[in-house]
C-alpha cells in the first residue's frame, strides 16, 4: 500500500459518489478513483461508502444488479468484487437483494480461483445477524429450493452463534430428500468446528459414518469422506479402522472426485491423522485417474506436505500405481511441488525413493526417476542415499547397481553417486568389486566427464570403499590410455563427401528442432522477432509514457548448454541399447 | 608427369620395389631380362641383367646395380651393400664368368641405376670409377631418377600406349590421394580407359598389365608421403581384378607373352598383398588389443560410420589372410621350418584379428546386409585356421545382435547401399513400408545360421524361427552362385550376373538349410569350377572380386565343408 501524503477528503468523496451514484456509474467512477486495497484511503473510503448505503444515500447494491460488470475490463471488475467484499458485510440490506448481488458477482468471475469471495462476504453479514439467519434456515426447511445455493453458509454462519442448533439442523438434513440440500449439509457439517461439544462432535461423526454406510450416491459418498476426515482432523472420536472401512467402502463406488475429496483432506490436514489413516488415504489416491489435473494438483500438494519416513512407501506405491495407469499414465513432472520440494528441501526422501522403486518398483516407475534430474543435465545431479536403512543383502544391491546403470545410465551423474552408495554398503568383496566394475563400464568409459568426475571425488574419502573406487579409476585409465596410443588412422575416416551427408543432416536437424522449440516459445509469442544481419548488439527507440524517444542500447550475449553424449552411442549403439534393456528387464532372483 | 614418376621413383625402397618395378620397364623397352633379382641375393654384383638392343643401336649385354633414393657418400664405398663394391664385383666376377657363353661376345654396358640423384660429392668418384675402367668391350651407363623417368613415360605410360585421357585420369588419381574415393573413382576411370584402348595383341594385354602395376606403384609411393594406404589399397585391389580379368584367358597358355602376362599378373597380385599386408599389419593389428580401439580411430561421432568403416577393415583384415593362407599352402619350396614359422605369424595373425572382433562391439552388430561378405570371408579365414570355436560364439552374437535391432527398431541389417541412406536408417518404427523395403531381402541371417551350423552342428535356433516370421515375415533369404555370365563380369562388374539361390528355411535345426547348401554346392560345382579363378587355382580372387564388388560370396564356397566329401572336409577337424 503506498503511503499518501494527501490527507483524505471525506466531504468531497462523499459528494463524488452522491454524483455517481445519480449517474448510475458509481463503479466505474469508484474504480477511476482507485477505490482498491491498493489506495492508502482504502479503508476510510470503505466506512464512508457503508455510511452513505446504511443512512440510505446510495444503494450500492442496487449498483451492483444495475452497472455494467464490464467483464472485458478484467480489473475493474475484480476491485468491484473486492470492494463488494469488503463492504456487504456491514450494509443494511434485505437479504434476498443480497443474494441476488452475490450470485450475480459469483456468475461473473466464472471459474476463477477467487470467484467465491462474495459467498464468504455474505456468510460474514449472516454471522452478524442471528434473525435473518434463523429466517432463512426455516425458509429453507420449509422448501426454499431458491435458497438450496447458499445453505451451506447459513449454516456455517448459524453455526457461529447457536451451535447446537445449526449442528443438529445440518445432520437432519442429512436426510433430505433433495440431493442439493443435502449434500449442502455434507459440506457444511465439514465446515462447522464442533469439537469443542465432544456429544455434538461424536453425533455429527457417527451421522457422516451412517449416511456413508448407507448412500448410494457416489459424488455424496465422496463429500461425505472429506467431511468425516475434517471433522477426524479437528477430533477424532471414532476408530481408525472404521474410517479406514469407511473410505474402503467409498473406493468401492468408484465416484471420480472421490479421490480428490481424499487428496484435499490429506494435504490440508495430514498432520492431525494417524500413519495408519493416511497410508490408507494415499493407497485410496492410486485409484485416481491421472488425466484428471484437479486430482492431481490436489495429490500433488498432499505428498508434497504429507512424504516422510513413515508415508513415504505408501506414497511410492501410490505413485508407481500412477505411472504405471494402462489410460493416462502420470508423469513426474506433473507433480511441480512434489519434485520441486523433494529436491530441494528433502534428498533424504528422495534418495529413498529412487532406491525404493529400484528395488521394488516396476518399470514406469524406474522409467520415471530420471526426469527428476533432467534439469541438472548439464552438471548432473549427485544423490548421497542412506542405504543402509535398507538392509540389503549384496544380491540386492548388485541387483540395484544394474537397475540404476539400466535406468540412469544417461543421467551419469546420478548413477555414478547412487552406485557409489551402494558400493560402500556392499557387505563382501564380490558384490562390492562387481559394482566398482559397473562404474567403469559402462558408466565411466561412456561418460568420462560426469560419472569419473563423482567417482574422482568419492575416491577422495578414506573408506571402506575408496581403494575399489581407486581401481576403477585406473581401470578407466587404461581404457583412455589405449585409445589415446591408437595414432590416426586416416584409411579408417569416413570420406569428406560422407561427412558432408552427416553435417546437412544435423544441420537439418538442428535446423528442425530450432523452429519446433521457437514455435513452442510463450517468449516469442509475447515479443516480436528482429534478426541481426552485423553486429554484436542492438540500438532501438521506444517512446515513453510521456511522449519522449527512449535510446535503449543491448548487447548481446551467447547461451547455451551442454550434454555429453555417451561412447557407445558413436561407437556400438546397439550393445548400448541392448545392456540397457537387459538391465532393465532383470528380475531379482534371491 | 614427368615429376610426378621422377618423385615417385625416388621413393621407392631397392629391394622389392625399384629392382621389382625395373624388369616390368626394360621388357616394355624391348629388352630380354634373363637375370631377375632374387631376394636378398645379388649376383656378384648385379641386380638384374638383360640384352637387347641400346640407344646407339648396338645390341648389349645390360647389367644393373640398384640403389633407391640419391647416390650419397655413404652409398658409395663404406659398405659392402654400396655401388662400388657392387661394380667391382661386376667387373671382377660376373663379366668374367657369369655371361650366358650365347651373350659372351656381346659389349656390356654397366649401368648404375638411382632411384633419385647422384650427390655432386659422389659424382667425381663416379665419374673417375667409369673412366678408369671402361674399355672397349664395356661402358657405364647411370640411369638417375630422371632418366627412370623418361623411360617410364615413353616406354610404359607414352602417349602411344596410353590415351591422353587415361594419362589425366591417373594424374587425377595420383593428385587426390587424400580423398581415396576421388582418387578410387579416376583410377577407375583410367582402368576402363586403358581396357577400352588396348590392343589386340597378346603383347598388349600384357603391357596393360605391367602398366596397371606401375601405376599402382606409384599410387602405393605416393601414399606413404600421405601416410594413407586406402586409396592404393582400392586401386590395386582393382586393378588386380582388372588385370586378371584381361590375363585369365592366356595363363594357361604355355606362349612366351602368356608366361609374360603370368609374371606380370603375379606381380600385380604381390603388389596389392603388399599393400593390403602394409595396411592390416601397420594400421590394424598392433591396435587389436585396445578395446574400442580402432573404433575409436574412426574419429567420427555417428555410429553409422564406425560401423561400416569396422566392417570394411576386417574384411580387407580377413581377405589379406586368405591370401597369406593360400600362398602358404602352394608353396611347395618352402622348407618345414619356414612352413611353421609362417604358420606360427598366422596363429598371430588369427589371433589379433579376434581380438579387434572381441575389442569392437559394432563388430557384432552390421548394418548392411552385404555385411555377410565380410562375416563369410572372417569365417572362412578362422575355419582355415581351425578357430570353430571363435565363427560359433561371433555368428551367434551377430545374429542375436541383428535379431534384437529388428526387434527394437535399432540399426537394424538393411538392404540399402548408398551412404545417405544409411545415414538415415533406420527410419521410424511405424514406417512399414520403409521397414519392409529395407528387410526385403537378406543373405545375412542365412550366412550367419550356415556358419553357426557347421561350427557347432548341434546348435539350437530355438526361438529365432519365430522372430523371424514376427518381424521380416516378408524378407526374402537368399544365396549367391555364379552362372555362365559370371566369368564375363565377376572380375569387373561389367553387369549383373549370377543366380539368387531362394527358399533358404530357417528353423530350429537349419538341417534343411544347409542340406539345401551342400545340395547346390554340387549342383553349382560345374558353373564354379569354371571360374578361371578357381580354374587356375587363384580362388581367393574370386572372394577379392565379390569383397570389392560388393557381391555375396558363392555358396559353392561352404563345399569344403560337406561332410560327405571326406577329402575336402579335414578343415572341419578340431
Amino acid at each position: 500500500m503506498t503511503e499518501s501524503p494527501i490527507t483524505f477528503d471525506k466531504q468531497q468523496f462523499e459528494n463524488n459518489v452522491l454524483a455517481a451514484s445519480a449517474e448510475n456509474d458509481l463503479l466505474i467512477w469508484l474504480h477511476e478513483a482507485d477505490c482498491n486495497a491498493g489506495d492508502s484511503h482504502f479503508e476510510q473510503m470503505c466506512q464512508t461508502l457503508v455510511e452513505l448505503h446504511n443512512s440510505n444515500q446510495i444503494d450500492f447494491i442496487s449498483h451492483i444488479m444495475s452497472e455494467k460488470l464490464e467483464p472485458d475490463s478484467q480489473r475493474d471488475f475484480w476491485s468491484t468484487q473486492h470492494l463488494f467484499t469488503k463492504l456487504a458485510p456491514d450494509l443494511n440490506v434485505n437479504v434476498d437483494d443480497l443474494i441476488a448481488a452475490v450470485d450475480r458477482l459469483v456468475t461473473a468471475a466464472g471459474q476463477d480461483m477467487v470467484a467465491n469471495q462474495p459467498n464468504s462476504a455474505f456468510r460474514k453479514w449472516l454471522e452478524r445477524r442471528p434473525n435473518e439467519t434463523a429466517q432463512l434456515l426455516e425458509r429453507l426447511k420449509q422448501g426454499d429450493d431458491h435458497l438450496l445455493p447458499i445453505m451451506t453458509f447459513v449454516i456455517e454462519a448459524g453455526a457461529s452463534f447457536d451451535l447446537k442448533a445449526y449442528h443438529t439442523a445440518a445432520v437432519a438434513m442429512l436426510a433430505d430428500a433433495r440431493p442439493k440440500a443435502r449434500q449442502s449439509a455434507i459440506t457444511a457439517l465439514g465446515r462447522i468446528d464442533s469439537s469443542k461439544d465432544k456429544n455434538l462432535h461424536g453425533l455429527g461423526l457417527q451421522a457422516l459414518a451412517q449416511f456413508i454406510e448407507n448412500s448410494v450416491i457416489e459424488d455424496e459418498t465422496a463429500v461425505a469422506i472429506r467431511a468425516l476426515l475434517e471433522n477426524i482432523a479437528r477430533a477424532q472420536y471414532i476408530a481408525d479402522a472404521d474410517v479406514i472401512r469407511l473410505i474402503e467402502l467409498a473406493r468401492e463406488r468408484t465416484s471420480p472426485i472421490l479421490c480428490y475429496q481424499l487428496a484435499w483432506s490429506l494435504g490440508h490436514n495430514h498432520k492431525s491423522f494417524s500413519t495408519r489413516l493416511k497410508v490408507a488415504i494415499i493407497s485410496s489416491l492410486g485409484d485416481a485417474d491421472p488425466s484428471m489435473k484437479g486430482v492431481v494438483d490436489q495429490i500433488d500438494f498432499a505428498f508434497s506436505r504429507c512424504i516422510n519416513a513413515e508415508t513415504r512407501e505408501a506414497i511410492a506405491d501410490c505413485l508407481q500405481r500412477l505411472l504405471d495407469h494402462a489410460l493416462t499414465p502420470l508423469q513426474l513432472s506433473d507433480l511441480d511441488s512434489f519434485v520441486h520440494d523433494l529436491i530441494a528441501e528433502d534428498p533424504n526422501s528422495l534418495g529413498w525413493l529412487v532406491v525404493h522403486w529400484l528395488r521394488h518398483g516396476n518399470h514406469a516407475a524406474r522409467s520415471a526417476l530420471p526426469a527428476l534430474f533432467r534439469r541438472f543435465a548439464t552438471d548432473g545431479y549427485v544423490l548421497n542415499v542412506a542405504v543402509d536403512e535398507f538392509d540389503f543383502s549384496d544380491a540386492e544391491l548388485t541387483f540395484i547397481s544394474r537397475k540404476a546403470i539400466g535406468y540412469f545410465l544417461v543421467e551419469a551423474a546420478t548413477a555414478a553417486s547412487l552406485l557409489i552408495s551402494f558400493l560402500r554398503a556392499a557387505h563382501g568383496d564380490g558384490a562390492a568389486e562387481e559394482i566398482a566394475d559397473l562404474l567403469n563400464d559402462p558408466l565411466m568409459i561412456n561418460f568420462s566427464g560426469q560419472a569419473r568426475n563423482v567417482v574422482e571425488e568419492a575416491a577422495q574419502v578414506k573408506d571402506n570403499a575408496q581403494q575399489l573406487l581407486k581401481d576403477a579409476l585406473a581401470a578407466h585409465d587404461e581404457y583412455l590410455l589405449g585409445l589415446r596410443s591408437v595414432p590416426k588412422i586416416p584409411e579408417l575416416w569416413p570420406s569428406s563427401t560422407k561427412r558432408q551427408i552427416q553435417a546437412e543432416r544435423q544441420r537439418k536437424q538442428f535446423s528442425g528442432s530450432f523452429k519446433d522449440a521457437q514455435s513452442e516459445s510463450v517468449l516469442l509469442k509475447l515479443v516480436s522477432k528482429q534478426v541481426l544481419l552485423h553486429g554484436t548488439g542492438s540500438v532501438t527507440y521506444v517512446r515513453d509514457f510521456d511522449g519522449d524517444l527512449r535510446r535503449i542500447e543491448s548487447m548481446l550475449s551467447s547461451h547455451g548448454t551442454s550434454i555429453e553424449f555417451p561412447r557407445f552411442e558413436s561407437i556400438d549403439p546397439l550393445h548400448f541399447q541392448h545392456l540397457v534393456l537387459e538391465f532393465r528387464r532383470e528380475t531379482f532372483d534371491p | 608427369m614427368k615429376l610426378l614418376i621422377k618423385e615417385y621413383l625416388s621413393a621407392l625402397k631397392e629391394r622389392g620395389e625399384l629392382d621389382v618395378i625395373l624388369p616390368d620397364l626394360l621388357s616394355e623397352m624391348g629388352l630380354h631380362v634373363f637375370s631377375r633379382p632374387a631376394v636378398g641375393v645379388r649376383q656378384n654384383g648385379v641386380d638384374l641383367a638383360a640384352i637387347g638392343v641400346d640407344a646407339d643401336g648396338i645390341k648389349k649385354v645390360f647389367l644393373f646395380t640398384v640403389k633407391s633414393g640419391d647416390l650419397k657418400r655413404q652409398d658409395w664405398d663404406s659398405t659392402t651393400q654400396a655401388v662400388r663394391p657392387s661394380l667391382n664385383e661386376m667387373l671382377d666376377s660376373y663379366v668374367p664368368r657369369r655371361i650366358p657363353n650365347q651373350y659372351a661376345d656381346l659389349p656390356v654396358a654397366i649401368c648404375v641405376v638411382i632411384g633419385g640423384d647422384v650427390d655432386q660429392n659422389v659424382d667425381t668418384d663416379l665419374s673417375d670409377y667409369e673412366r678408369r675402367n671402361t674399355t672397349d668391350s664395356i661402358e657405364f651407363q647411370r640411369w638417375d631418377g630422371d632418366r627412370l623417368a623418361n623411360l617410364m613415360l615413353t616406354a610404359v605410360l607414352g602417349e602411344n600406349v596410353v590415351s591422353g585421357d587415361a594419362r589425366t585420369s591417373f594424374r587425377k588419381s595420383v593428385a587426390m590421394l587424400d580423398e581415396p574415393d576421388a582418387a578410387y573413382k579416376y583410377f577407375s576411370e583410367m582402368l576402363r580407359k586403358l581396357r577400352l584402348d588396348m590392343g589386340d595383341r597378346q603383347k598388349d594385354r600384357v603391357t596393360l598389365v605391367r602398366q596397371l602395376n606401375l601405376c599402382c606403384w606409384v599410387l602405393y609411393a605416393w601414399s606413404r608421403e600421405a601416410e594413407n594406404l586406402e586409396a592404393p589399397y582400392r586401386c590395386s585391389e582393382l586393378a588386380m581384378l582388372y588385370g586378371w580379368d584381361i590375363c585369365a584367358s592366356y595363363l594357361p597358355r604355355r606362349t612366351a607373352p602368356a608366361k609374360a602376362m603370368a609374371a606380370a599378373m603375379t606381380n600385380l597380385i604381390r603388389l596389392h598383398l603388399n599393400i593390403a599386408n602394409e595396411f592390416v599389419v601397420k594400421k590394424l593389428l598392433p591396435h587389436a588389443m585396445v578395446r574400442d580401439g580402432l573404433a575409436t580411430a574412426v574419429n567420427s561421432s555417428f555410429a553409422l560410420d564406425v560401423n561400416l568403416s569396422l566392417f570394411e577393415s576386417i574384411g580387407r583384415l580377413s581377405l589379406t589372410g586368405i591370401w597369406i593362407q593360400f600362398f602358404l599352402d602352394r608353396n611347395a619350396g618352402l622348407t618345414n621350418d619356414d612352413k611353421a614359422k609362417l604358420n606360427n605369424d598366422l596363429d598371430q595373425y588369427t589371433d589379433s584379428f579376434i581380438q579387434i572382433l572381441n575389442n569392437n562391439g559394432a563388430l557384432s552388430s552390421p548394418i548392411r546386409d552385404d555385411h555377410s561378405i565380410e562375416i563369410g570371408l572372417a569365417c572362412i579365414l578362422l575355419a582355415q585356421r581351425k578357430r570353430l570355436d571363435v565363427i560359433r560364439d561371433w555368428t551367434h552374437q551377430v545374429l542375436s545382435a541383428s535379431l534384437f535391432a529388428l526387434q527394437t527398431n535399432g540399426a537394424y541389417p538393411c538392404a540399402l547401399n548408398e551412404y545417405h541412406e544409411l545415414a538415415e536408417h533406420p527410419k521410424s518404427g511405424s514406417d512399414r513400408d520403409y521397414f519392409e523395403s529395407a528387410t526385403a531381402g537378406s543373405t545375412l541371417i542365412p550366412t550367419l545360421c550356415v556358419w553357426q551350423k557347421l561350427a557347432n552342428p548341434s546348435v539350437s535356433f530355438a526361438g529365432i524361427p519365430d522372430i523371424i516370421e514376427k518381424c521380416i515375415p516378408h524378407c526374402t533369404m537368399q544365396f549367391w552362385i555364379p552362372n555362365e555370365s559370371s566369368e564375363t563380369h565377376i572380375y569387373v562388374h561389367s553387369q549383373n550376373h549370377g543366380l539368387a539361390v531362394l527358399g533358404l528355411p530357417v528353423s530350429e535345426t537349419c538341417d534343411e538349410l544347409i542340406e539345401i547348401v551342400f545340395s547346390e554346392c554340387k549342383n553349382n560345382e560345374e558353373r564354379f569350377n569354371s571360374l578361371s579363378a578357381i580354374r587356375l587355382g587363384h580362388w581367393p580372387v574370386i572372394l577379392s572380386a565379390c569383397r570389392h564388388h560388393r557381391l555375396p560370396i558363392p555358396l559353392t564356397f561352404w563345399r569344403d565343408f560337406d561332410p560327405s566329401v571326406e577329402e575336402e572336409s579335414d578343415i572341419l577337424e578340431p
